[in-house]
Parts: structure tokens; C-alpha cells; sequence
């Protein structure tokens, strides 16, 4: 699969599986076609004798067929054949590789809506029409208040939770149907770690490996990875919280998934479990796995993620690059200390820098990489700054500023 | 056949499948102990004097009973009166062992109910399912597997304990009663009884399955089913005795006595008794709660969010 994407960022082909034909199993497989490249169901028939066309998938250039090779991939070399034959479009002139963002989405959420019914009548919107694209690789904090519906979106997105409407679709595979053949990549913890508590670590994961097809040897590179070797034969009700939640993390990590769903890992941690878990989750996000974590420890998710979404009451508030969110506020500048705050201020409004005195520190209206600026022009007054640093926002808050129209915390 | 082999170890890992032989093994050994303590090895004089009542019991039974009549399970005459017409002396007869094993059946079958009620709410209290499910997202492999786990596993147990109650009771029968005068369908009758024992205990342990599965806790698994077993049972067969025919504990009792059901209020002739529930329905009652709580059960599962 590697190698046929690499081939195609040369533009030497028009089509693209997306995430490799067979790759999550043989029951369904997508390949997404060039814009100039659209062969009918026989087209695809000849290519590929023995596959089952299944159904048009709605997206222009798209189809969906089924292999009824079981166990073994779609074959690479057929669907190459299929792009090539193409008699009335040179090769070359096929348009150069293509990858939608929607194509790439580790996670897609279309409209998420899940409403719970009260015992006393009514009714409870957890999530209410959430869009979510999460893009591969890295690590995609997943913030909000408790109650936001981050776990409800995550319950949807495992299938623990039928929504009461909208599309999920991991690894590109609808959650509705196609689920079971993409969530051996999946690795997932909800809320806090479920284990059976007379059971030793070790016979946990046994127990969970023995689902997927792995054996001991599985068991103790996860153990080790996590760093429980030495205490996987105890029970796991001697754990602490922080063992727990390693364990659980190496539970998910027994089938090397592509893609790790984490709810609240840092929760009830104490500072130590908390480097240690963020440790991890870097580790393991820079092996190109994609991890979705859910938090409200603000401060924890700005250290570990490169792109946050942030929900609240239901709604999505914010997505994007955590550069992107943290620009939101627009609140940048720096901060300078001197003697005389005043003299300070003249200074650097006649040299066209906007300050304003608050306390014992005055702020420059400039971006943090201006810093250099400021020193100069204050240094030409004959002031000299005891102190100068940007003055950052942190994602907490951005957070508050955003949500505080959702009367978060009402 | 992975989740098979999972569910499987999951199993063996419970303490409670240990501690349910053991104590079963406990249970066989205390109470075969008893009985070898208060029994009294006959003398041969009396062995052969019993022999000759015996005989004459069984004689007079054949003269008396009608060949058209015989209840369920027996081919002729002569079985049926070797069968019911006893020796006729006190001490630990190893003949007795098919009613005894029928009197222990409601033992095997707690047993059957406790491991069903177990194996299919502990996961719900322990909220391991959710984690479980992130693996198998497929509920109705789940519900199947598990189900047959829990079938496989309280019918070899129950087979098993009611196998070593049948050695030490031969054991005890050697030492301190009698191996003698065993009908010619002994042994053939108490193979029969050991499994339909077993296949009422996996048929109730199902049951006690699919309600924890419904109820998502191994109490009120547990509750329900006691609930119904000592107050619905009881209650509806006071007041309506005709709807007894269609009761889960008694079409169970039927199965394992292999003796119909009597309606004895309305029976007027004993020789033409007027049947509740036969044998054969019996079966259809047990395996229709079974079939029908499993479905509802399986639905629920499927549908129902776990969260």
C-alpha cells in the first residue's frame, strides 16, 4: 500500500486505494478513482473477475466492491491493471495523486446527534449535530467540559451508542456497517479502564489478545511497552490508578493500531501518571499512529496534541491546528518590565508600538517575534527592560473565552 | 473460534468456576460421608433374606400391574417392578441412586443457575462489556459464544460432579450398604438421569444467562429467577392449577423425574389419570423458555446502548 501511494505522489497514477485494498479485512474495500477516471461496474468486473461490485458510494468518482478472497488482500496488481486500461485517457494525462482531506480523515463525524430519554419523560441531547474530521497521524485532543458529550461521541464512534442520527466512520469504514472490519486498528479506552479486577494484568490481556488472534509474546512487548512487566502477575486490584490506566493502554496497543481512541487518560492521575501517560502518548504519536484523546485538562492536551476540536453542550465550538485555536482569542503580545513604565510607554508609542500599563508590567500590542523591537527602541530612550517575554495564550484560555457563550459551567 | 477460545479462558479464569466444584466435591463428600456414617453394612444372612423378599415383591408386582399401563421409560413389566419394588431393608443401597440423583438435581441445577446468572452479568458489573465490545463489535457473535461457553461449561461440570457423587456413592454402597439387587436398567436409568439433570442445569443456566444479560447484573439475574421459581411458580400453581402444564420448574421437575405431571384434582381413576404436562412436552415447555428468554435477551443486547 506504501509503495502504490508513493508511486502515485509522482503522478505516474490516477487512482489512489484508499488505505490499502484488503487492508482492514476482506469484507469491504474503497478505492477512490481520479476526476478524469470513472470506469463502470463492467470495467471493474473485468478487472477484478471474482470481486462483487457492490453499490456506488455517493461521492463522484468512488465505488465499493467486495472480495470474495477471504482472508487474502485485493490483489494490487488487478486494480492497477484497471486504472491502466483505460483506452481513452493517456496515462500521463491522468491528473497527479489526490487525497481529499476527507479521504485521509482517521475519524469523520457528520451531523452527530444522540438524545437519551429521561426516565421522568423528555429528553437529554448529549450530542447535538457534531461535525469532526480527524486527519491521520499525530496527536487530535478532543476537549470539553465534563457533560460536553465527548464520551457519548466516542461511545457513537465504537459502536457502544447507536446515535439518533448522523454518519461515523473510522479508518474510512462506515461505524453503522462496516465496523468489525476495521476495528482490529482501532485501540480504544472509554472512560476509566475496565478490567477484571481478580484477574492478573497479564491474564487481562491475554484474554483481549486471544480475541485478535495474538499470543503471549503479544502480550509481554505490550506489558513491557508500558512498563508493567514486572507486576503482570498480580491482580490488577492491586494497582494503583496510573498501573490501571498503563494497563488499559496496553491492552489497546496488543493489536498496533493505526488509530488509538482515548477517553480522559490522564483522569485521576496523579503528577507523575500524568508525565507518564503524556510521555506515552507522544511516543506512541510519533510512530505515525493518530490518537484521539479526550480531556478537559487543558493543559495537558496543549502539550501532547497537534490539532484540537473543542465541544460544548453537544456542539462543536472550535477545530483546527492548536496554533490555529490558540489565535483565536487574537490576544498576543509582550510583556516588559522596567523601571520607568511611563518613559517606557512614550518610547514605544513614538516609535509606532502600542503599549498599555497594567500593574507593575506594561504590554506591547505586538506579536511575541517583535520582542527584538521593543529591546531596541527602549534601549534608544536610554531605558533598559528587566524583563521581556511574549505574552502567550494558553489553550485554557481560548477555551473559556470560546465556551463562554455556551454557559459552560452553568 | 479467537473469541470462542477467549471467552473460554475468561471462563477458567472465574474463581467461581473452582469453587463451584470444589464445593460441589465438599458438598458430595460431607454428605456421602454422613450417609456411610449412619448406615450399617448388612450381614449376609440378611442380604440373602432380602433377596428372597425381593424376589417375591417383584413377582406379585408382575401379577398386578398392567403391561398397557407403564409409566414413561420402562420397555415391560418385570423392569418396572425390579425398578419399584425394593428389597426391603434399610441401609445404603446403591439401587436408590437414580432417585437420589433426582433428588440432588435441584442442587446441580443452583449450581447450573449460579454459573449462568455469573458468566453472563459479571461483565456488566464489572463494565468490562464496553471493553469487550471495542474488541467484538459484533453482539450477536457475542451473545451466541458466550451462550455456548456458558452451556458447554455447566453441562461438563454438572456431568462431572454428578459422576463423582455416582463413584463415591458406589464407593459408600461397597462399604457400609449394598451393590446388590440393581434392576437390569440400573445403570442404563441413572446415565439417563445424569443427563437430563445436566441439560435441565445448562437449560435453567441459560436462562439465568439471558436474564443477566437483559438485567445487566448477576443479582438481579439471580433475583428474577428465584423470584419466579419460589412466588410466580407457587402462586400460580395454587390458584390456577391447570396453567402448572406450562411452568418452567415444574417442566423441568417432569423432565428430570421422566414422570408426567398429575392433575390430581380432577383425576378420578388413578389408572387414567387426567396429565398437566407429559414427558415429551415437558421438553418443548423447558426448551421454549430457554429459546424465547435467549431471543428477547439477544435483541435487547443488540439494540440496548452500554454504556
Amino acid at each position: 500500500m506504501r509503495a502504490l501511494r508513493s508511486r502515485a505522489r509522482d503522478g505516474s497514477a490516477a487512482w489512489t486505494p484508499i488505505y490499502g485494498a484488503g487492508q482492514f479485512g476482506p469484507y469491504a474495500n474503497r478505492a477512490e478513482l481520479g476526476a478524469t477516471w470513472q470506469p463502470d461496474s463492467s470495467t471493474a468486473r473485468k478487472a477484478l473477475p471474482g470481486a462483487v461490485l457492490s453499490s456506488a458510494i455517493s461521492d463522484a468518482g468512488q465505488f465499493a466492491f467486495t472480495s470474495p478472497w477471504k482472508k487474502k488482500s485485493l490483489p494490487a496488481k488487478p486494480l492497477r491493471r484497471m486504472a491502466e486500461s483505460q483506452p481513452h485517457v493517456p496515462r500521463n494525462a491522468l491528473p497527479p495523486f489526490r487525497v481529499s482531506r476527507d479521504a485521509m480523515a482517521m475519524i469523520e463525524i457528520e451531523g452527530l446527534r444522540k438524545e437519551y430519554r429521561r426516565v421522568r419523560g423528555g429528553r437529554t441531547v448529549a450530542v447535538d449535530g457534531l461535525d469532526l474530521s480527524v486527519p491521520e497521524g499525530g496527536v487530535f485532543g478532543f476537549l470539553g467540559p465534563n457533560g460536553a458529550g465527548k464520551t457519548t461521541t466516542i461511545r457513537c464512534l465504537l459502536g457502544l451508542v447507536r446515535p439518533s442520527s448522523g454518519r461515523l466512520s473510522l479508518l474510512g469504514a462506515d461505524v453503522g456497517h462496516s465496523l468489525p472490519t476495521v476495528i482490529g486498528r482501532v485501540g480504544s479506552i472509554v472512560e476509566a479502564p475496565a478490567m477484571f479486577a481478580r484477574f492478573s494484568g497479564r491474564r487481562n490481556l491475554e484474554i483481549l489478545a486471544l480475541i485478535h488472534g495474538e499470543g503471549g509474546a503479544a502480550v509481554d512487548a505490550s506489558l513491557e511497552r508500558v512498563g508493567l512487566r514486572d507486576r503482570a502477575k498480580d491482580p490488577v486490584k492491586a494497582y494503583s490508578l496510573g498501573m490501571k490506566q498503563r494497563l488499559a493502554i496496553a491492552a489497546t496497543l496488543l493489536r498496533d493500531p493505526s488509530l488509538l481512541i482515548l477517553d480522559e487518560p490522564a483522569n485521576g492521575l496523579d503528577p507523575a501518571g500524568i508525565v507518564e501517560v503524556r510521555e506515552l502518548l507522544r511516543s506512541l504519536g510519533a510512530e505515525g499512529r493518530t490518537i484521539f484523546v479526550s480531556s478537559h485538562i487543558l493543559s495537558e492536551v496543549q502539550q501532547t496534541a497537534d490539532h484540537v476540536a473543542i465541544v460544548a453542550k453537544g456542539k462543536l465550538i472550535k477545530a483546527g491546528p492548536v496554533n490555529e485555536v490558540l489565535a483565536t482569542t487574537g490576544a498576543s503580545g509582550v510583556i516588559v518590565k522596567l523601571t520607568d513604565l511611563e518613559a517606557g510607554r512614550r518610547a514605544l508609542a513614538d516609535a509606532g508600538i502600542p503599549a498599555t500599563i497594567d500593574g507593575g508590567e506594561m504590554r506591547a500590542d505586538v506579536p511575541a517575534d517583535q520582542s527584538e523591537r521593543i529591546s531596541r527602541t527602549l534601549a534608544q530612550a536610554g531605558l533598559y527592560v528587566t524583563e521581556l517575554r511574549p505574552d502567550t495564550v494558553d489553550l485554557e484560555t481560548v477555551f473559556l473565552e470560546l465556551t463562554k457563550d455556551q454557559g459552560v459551567g452553568d | 473460534m479467537r473469541l470462542l477460545r477467549s471467552e473460554f479462558l475468561r471462563a477458567r479464569s472465574r474463581r467461581l468456576l473452582p469453587m463451584v466444584i470444589i464445593g460441589g466435591l465438599i458438598a458430595i463428600v460431607v454428605g456421602l460421608g454422613i450417609a456411610a456414617f449412619y448406615a450399617q453394612k448388612p450381614t449376609q444372612a440378611e442380604i440373602a433374606q432380602a433377596q428372597v423378599s425381593h424376589q417375591k415383591n417383584v413377582e406379585r408386582c408382575e401379577q398386578k400391574v398392567d403391561a398397557t399401563q407403564l409409566p414413561p421409560g420402562y420397555d415391560d413389566v418385570t423392569s418396572f417392578c425390579e425398578d419399584n419394588w425394593g428389597p426391603g431393608f434399610d441401609g445404603f443401597l446403591l439401587r436408590d441412586l437414580g432417585a437420589i440423583l433426582q433428588g440432588t438435581a435441584t442442587f446441580v441445577i443452583l449450581l447450573g443457575v449460579l454459573l449462568g446468572a455469573s458468566l453472563g452479568g459479571a461483565d456488566w458489573t464489572a463494565n468490562t462489556m464496553q471493553t469487550l465490545l471495542t474488541w467484538e463489535p459484533r453482539r450477536i457473535r457475542v451473545f451466541l459464544i458466550r451462550a455456548l461457553v456458558v452451556g458447554v461449561c455447566v453441562f461438563v461440570i454438572t456431568v462431572f460432579l454428578q459422576l463423582v457423587f455416582v463413584g463415591v456413592s458406589f464407593l459408600v454402597a461397597s462399604t457400609r450398604g449394598s451393590t446388590g439387587f440393581l434392576p437390569s436398567t440400573f445403570w442404563r436409568t441413572v446415565s439417563l438421569t445424569i443427563g437430563r439433570v445436566s441439560l435441565m442445569a445448562t437449560a435453567l443456566a441459560l436462562v439465568a444467562y439471558a436474564v443477566a444479560m437483559i438485567g445487566r447484573s448477576t443479582v438481579a439475574s439471580l433475583g428474577a429467577l428465584f423470584g419466579y421459581a419460589i412466588l410466580f411458580e407457587s402462586v400460580i400453581a395454587a390458584f390456577r392449577p391447570t396453567v402448572q402444564g406450562n411452568l418452567l420448574i415444574r417442566a423441568a421437575i417432569v423432565v428430570i423425574t421422566h414422570q408426567p405431571l398429575i392433575d390430581e384434582m380432577h383425576t378420578v381413576d388413578f389408572s387414567h389419570p387426567v396429565l398437566l404436562l407429559d414427558v415429551s412436552r415437558a421438553w418443548m415447555v423447558v426448551g421454549f423458555y430457554t429459546v424465547v428468554l435467549g431471543v428477547l435477551a439477544l435483541v435487547v443486547f443488540r439494540r440496548r446502548d452500554v454504556t
